[in-house]
């Protein structure tokens, strides 16, 4: 098919219904992929529709680059109401699944209704099958994506499953392909839990031609030279996605004990956790679609309790939560832990937000084993951690309470333990936002709630970048000056427009600007050069980017009409406004006070044409973003400002 | 495993595809899967890679030609990790 031939396909599992049409008419204003989702879940879903209801969609969505030699063209963008907030729900993994759906003919499925039974859906090119899944439900992800494969007989079949944490409605349940990679947050895979759709599998046998190949070639090219010559990309194709973790006084990434600080104060226990540690256990490489980085290393753990153990696309965040902020310093424990979440479809994320919680109520007395099933939650116990995934995958005991994340689980607990909940909108947080402030609003201001890959920059790995790179780059001369607020309003909104861009070309984040240093990284420029020569359309990156401010304007609005959020909802937890670090270094005292925030904020809605008390964009920004249908709706509905 | 002017080595490869993209583009000016004449598949949670370069048509599949008319072949140019290389 030619890029812009793709189609979506919509499927109503309550009605066995199933028809296409084409994506062109939704991607002309949204580029695809996220964007396009994010336009159907505006327009076709009521404010009363609850997350769990049959009525609520879910979309999987591609990009128009997606299938071709782009580099790093594989993302798909899973998009519905969140489980953990009132508002959007979005979240995007890699892989070769959204490559494979290209392949098929369709660049989004929309899925709405419930099955009566457990099913699955069976793309197979212009063959659609929803197939009895009774037999698979109940099983891991890893043990769905064999069954499926043997089923229908074909390995190279590619899968979207959930796990039994999905099934039992678990508010941090994510979606898995390819085994191993997640689509984690807003917990999407409860809402495919809730419809009995246990797992998509795909196979397309087409092929995708673009609009001008010669040139198409060319750029791809360049920017594959680019990112093959960045260092940055270079570690993390050797080491991994943690290849840059520096865990530390300078950088107070990790949520020491559900951040009661900012690092673990025992060198010793840092050292433990260095990527070297994981370095050891390194098999290979793999990558994703396209993708020359393959950050994603596969570990196999040798000797002791996880001996055999074979995990995949070990990430920061996995070091971070499980080490610091459960303070588990075994590398081969942590590895065992990611892989357990990834069987059960948990997501790592918020699954350690609702145990930390429940760590730091225990250290504090306000709960203790008779509220745990007995367990010691103390510190470092990680058999108490496995045991707790379990327990909230199944929902057993004090893991149901867990099961619906740290702010639910602190509201049935009460007796102050609501303090302890380190959450933005529900969403339970993994980052830790004292110092980084371009870092921290981005976090704080994500439409989906808690979350960093929605506009937060990573300025401490940033630090030290000239001010003339940054200027050039990221138009604004400070990214490399993280502890500063001047320019990081404006270098989270270009950010935003960014990411919304890259989620919905099917572009990952990780091959941009976004993550790694220029000059050799995707920018915005390479981005416009990929689209021309796939469309035919001439479209410059500026007009491109304000189709990412369009995307991320339409969240907003999703927000505005579906969780009423205003200008109160966009602080930070109170553990980073009023307890500053107390820990040895160069970040020790670093918070983020309530007026200096408030400045930024206004900063921040200004660049936006948002109005500053209610924190929603004003007639006139939609109208000019080609919105003005958005602004009727939200006017019809009595949210205007 | 060896191919006339090639030699693979698959435990180098990372599956990105993109010796199988660039190779289908030669032929066919699209990216079609089916038509390139390189071939490189995954097996189980070992990741394990099979890379075959097909120097005969089959069906739709076209035969190497080495990239007739480019400075090198495309799937040497664009693999990151000198899993094909010339012999």
């Amino acid at each position: 098919m030619k890029t812009t031939d793709g189609r979506i396909l919509r499927v109503d599992l309550s009605t066995g219904e199933i028809r296409t049409e084409p994506s062109w008419p939704y991607a002309k204003r949204f580029l695809g992929g996220r964007g396009v989702s994010q336009q159907i879940l505006f327009n076709e879903l009521s404010p009363n529709v609850s997350t769990l209801s049959p009525d609520n969609i879910i979309t999987f969505g591609t990009g128009p680059l997606a299938g071709t030699i782009a580099p790093a063209a594989c993302r798909l963008s899973i998009d519905s109401k969140n489980l953990l907030t009132p508002g959007i729900g979005s979240s995007s993994c890699g892989g070769n699944f959204a490559p494979e759906l290209r392949f098929a003919g369709y660049d989004n499925i929309v899925v709405r209704g419930k099955a009566e039974a457990p099913v699955y859906l069976f793309i197979d090119d212009a063959h659609i099958e929803i197939r009895n899944a009774s037999h698979i439900w109940g099983h891991t992800t890893w043990e769905t994506d064999s069954l499926i494969k043997q089923e229908i007989g074909d390995n190279d079949i590619k899968i979207l499953c959930i796990g039994p944490a999905g099934e039992n409605l678990v508010r941090g349940a994510c979606v898995i392909t390819d085994l191993e990679k997640a689509a984690g947050r807003c917990g999407l895979g409860a809402v495919m839990g809730s419809k009995k759709l246990k797992a998509i599998a795909v196979r397309g046998t087409g092929s995708i031609e673009v609009a001008n190949p010669e040139a198409f070639l060319q750029i791809a090219g360049e920017i594959l030279e680019k990112l093959r010559a960045n260092e940055f990309f270079k570690r993390r194709g050797e080491v991994g996605i943690y290849g840059q973790v520096q865990w530390g006084e300078s950088f107070l990434e990790s949520p020491w004990r559900n951040f009661q600080g900012g690092y673990a104060p025992d060198p010793e226990q840092t050292a433990r956790i260095h990527p070297d540690a994981f370095y050891k256990m390194k098999e290979k490489a793999i990558s994703c679609f396209s993708c020359p980085i393959h950050c994603r290393q596969l570990h196999k753990v040798k000797g002791g309790p996880y001996d055999g153990l074979l995990s995949e696309g070990l990430e920061n965040n996995d070091i971070s939560l499980f080490g610091a902020k459960l303070n588990i310093f075994d590398p081969a424990a942590i590895l065992e832990l990611r892989s357990l979440c990834n069987q059960y479809g948990l997501d790592t994320d918020n699954a350690t937000g609702a145990i930390a919680w429940a760590f730091e109520c225990y250290q504090r007395g306000i709960i203790d084993e008779k509220t745990t099933d007995g367990l010691k939650l103390e510190w470092g116990n990680h058999e108490a951690v496995i045991e707790l995934i379990t327990k909230i995958t199944y929902r057993e005991g004090f893991g149901n309470i867990l099961a619906e994340g740290s702010k639910k689980a602190s509201e049935t607990i009460g007796r102050g333990s609501e303090m302890y909940s380190i959450n933005v909108k529900g969403q339970d947080l993994m980052e830790t936002i004292w110092s980084d402030k371009g870092w921290a609003l981005g976090v704080v201001l994500s439409a989906r709630g808690g979350a960093h890959t929605r506009g937060a920059v990573f300025g401490l790995r940033f630090a030290g970048m000239s001010s003339k790179l940054s200027q050039k780059y990221y138009g604004v001369p400070t990214i490399g000056v993280a502890t500063g607020y001047e320019g990081k309003a404006k270098l989270v909104t270009f950010l935003e427009k960014l990411e919304a861009l890259a989620d919905s070309l099917g572009i990952c984040g990780f091959a941009t600007l976004i993550w790694a240093p220029p000059p050799n990284a995707t920018t915005p420029q390479d981005l416009a050069k990929l689209y021309s020569a796939a469309t035919g359309l001439e479209i410059g990156d500026e007009e491109l980017m304000t189709a990412g401010e369009r995307i991320h304007n339409l969240e907003k609005a999703f927000n505005m009409l579906h969780a009423g959020w205003t200008r109160k909802d966009d602080y930070p937890p109170r553990r980073f406004v009023k307890e500053p670090v107390e820990m040895p270094g160069p970040l020790n005292g670093e918070c983020l006070p309530e007026d200096r925030w408030g400045k930024m904020l206004d900063e921040y809605y200004d660049l936006h044409g948002w109005d500053k008390k209610t924190s929603w964009p004003t007639r006139e920004t939609f109208e000019k973003l080609d919105l003005g249908d958005v602004a009727d709706a939200l006017q019809k509905a009595g949210r205007t400002t | 495993m060896d191919n006339e002017g090639f030699v693979v080595h698959p435990e180098r490869c990372t599956g990105c595809m993109l010796c199988v993209l660039a190779c289908s583009l030669h032929h066919g000016n699209r990216f079609d899967r089916r038509i390139s004449s390189v071939e490189v598949s995954a097996f189980g949670k070992e990741r394990e890679m099979s890379i075959l370069i097909h120097e005969a048509r089959e069906g739709e599949r076209q035969a190497c030609d080495y990239c007739e008319g480019e400075k090198q072949p495309l799937c040497i140019k664009y693999c990151p990790t000198a899993a094909i290389v010339r012999r």
